[in-house]
């Protein structure tokens, strides 16, 4: 259903303010399917989501056959992701060192204005899925180059349960929605949000100290929203995110060696980008079109 | 327990991840429901085919087809060599010099600016950063970290097998 005449675009904003929220108020369990197109070939996958408030996820892959097994679990900084063919979880320890960094906190803070910025929003109607009623959200760039978004929010309870993005010439990049949703369920086990099985030792990496190095460019619209130390495999890296509210670029970064099984071959591929500069290895992750990402990398010293 | 409540939670039982008291209340009821039963059944099937998904080949062939290469081979040397040859100088020379190189190309250190190996599958490395941006995108912005992590991982399996067939 079109919502007719305008709607004032703080409404919109008031609605993904409390989507922004919802996570850490609502509990869920669901199934979801998630198409992406890759050179105009779609995949779709199918997943289950079980969401404990405020912060614990687990997410199961069933769907296309490369994922298929794939479980992702986060229990606040803690992320493990479960390898089928190896039949083991590895730890992934992540730990916000901001003020290390000596940033201003609330300077990497991002929101409801960064988003009207960087986008013109509007309530566009109403829509149902997986059985919901839900607002739908129309994000549109200002900037050239970046997607849009339209965004299917619970009116109950606020939580995305729809996303697609699409590029200007309105070709749609990718689409997920909720199949079957639950809200609140009353027997959620806390056990799902550790793994069970063998789990990959990870050394202590405290005492190595990284200094990170920063991109003197961003495109437009983005700005630095967290740093982070990721320790896996015994490897640390610095993870820097930017972000211009709906889209986020990873900056991450570590020392070159062999022997920690850290190393990356070279590679260009659709989003993904990496390189050795000074002893150090990059990847820089972002949906963003390659001549931005090579301009990223080009700037970082 | 109802059938609802039990197909709820089916994965989470077959994966033992329920509290002790949840997983025998589950259980009584599958005692008694045969359509639950069913259900857990396929979710057995399910992940046991997904299991088989391996990286190895489908049919095992090749303990078969290394069988009949040695024996193929083990019939050309036995018609044609004999110990009391392979000892002769002229052959005996030239095999202790590739021995010498072989050992010596094995052993040597490799640097560590070296490229690294064209067989190695960086795969788990990219995953680990596609794992950690995807669900960076759940604290910060409007987009599905599912969607971000399937295409990434997407994109990168399509890179690793552009790279496979250009060897």
């Amino acid at each position: 259903m079109l919502v007719p005449g305008a709607v004032l675009a703080a409404s919109a904003l008031e609605v993904l303010e409390r989507a922004e929220e919802a996570p850490r108020r609502v509990s869920y369990r669901g199934f979801k399917t998630a198409t992406v197109y890759l050179r105009g070939d779609p995949t779709t996958a199918v997943l289950k989501v079980v969401h404990l408030k405020p912060d614990k996820t687990r997410t199961e892959y069933f769907t296309p056959s490369l994922l298929a097994g794939v479980v992702v679990i986060e229990d606040g900084s803690e992320l493990w992701r479960y390898d089928p063919h190896e039949d083991e979880w590895e730890p992934i320890h992540v730990r916000l060192i901001n003020r290390q960094l000596n940033c201003d906190d609330q300077h990497l803070q991002t929101g409801c204005e960064h988003i009207s910025k960087n986008y013109d929003v509007r309530l566009i109607g109403t829509d149902s899925i997986a059985g919901r009623s839900a607002y739908v959200i129309q994000a549109i760039p200002k900037y050239q180059g970046e997607t849009g978004r339209r965004l299917w929010i619970d009116r109950e309870f606020f939580l995305i349960i729809g996303t697609q993005i699409e590029k200007p010439n309105g070709s749609v990049v990718s689409s997920s929605r909720f199949t079957k949703l639950q809200f609140n369920p009353n027997d959620i086990s806390p056990a799902l949000f550790k793994p069970s099985g063998r789990v990959k030792s990870v050394p202590n990496a405290e005492s190595v100290r990284l200094h990170p190095m920063k991109p003197s460019y961003i495109p437009k619209g983005y700005r630095l929203v967290g740093i982070s130390h990721l320790v896996a495999d015994r490897c640390l890296s610095l993870h820097m995110k930017f972000s211009n509210g709906m889209n986020t670029i990873s900056l991450f970064q570590h020392k070159s060696d062999v022997k920690a099984n850290c190393r990356l071959s070279e590679k260009r591929t659709s989003g993904i980008l990496t390189w050795q500069r000074s002893g150090m290895q990059f990847t820089l992750i972002g949906d963003l079109p390659r001549t931005e990402l090579q301009k990223i990398a080009d700037s970082v010293r | 327990m109802n059938c609802k409540q039990v197909k709820n939670i089916i994965c989470e039982y077959f994966g033992g991840c329920l509290s002790e008291p949840l997983r025998k209340e589950v259980e009584l009821h599958l005692a008694q429901c045969f359509e639950c039963s069913a259900e857990l059944k396929s979710v057995e099937d399910m992940v046991s085919s997904l299991r088989s998904l391996s990286r190895r080949s489908p049919v095992d062939c090749w303990p078969g087809v290394k069988e009949r290469i040695l024996v193929q081979q083990t019939g050309r040397f036995a018609s044609r060599w004999s110990w009391s040859q392979m000892l002769r100088p002229v052959v005996a020379a030239p095999a202790f010099i590739v021995a010498i190189l072989l050992a010596l190309f094995l052993l040597w250190p490799i640097s560590v600016n070296e490229p690294p190996s064209r067989g190695s599958d960086p795969r788990p490395d990219y995953s680990r950063f596609i794992t950690v941006h995807s669900r960076a995108q759940q604290q910060q912005a409007f987009t599905d970290p599912d969607v971000i992590l399937i295409s990434a991982e997407l994109a990168n399996a399509r890179a690793v097998a552009d790279s496979d067939r250009d060897r």
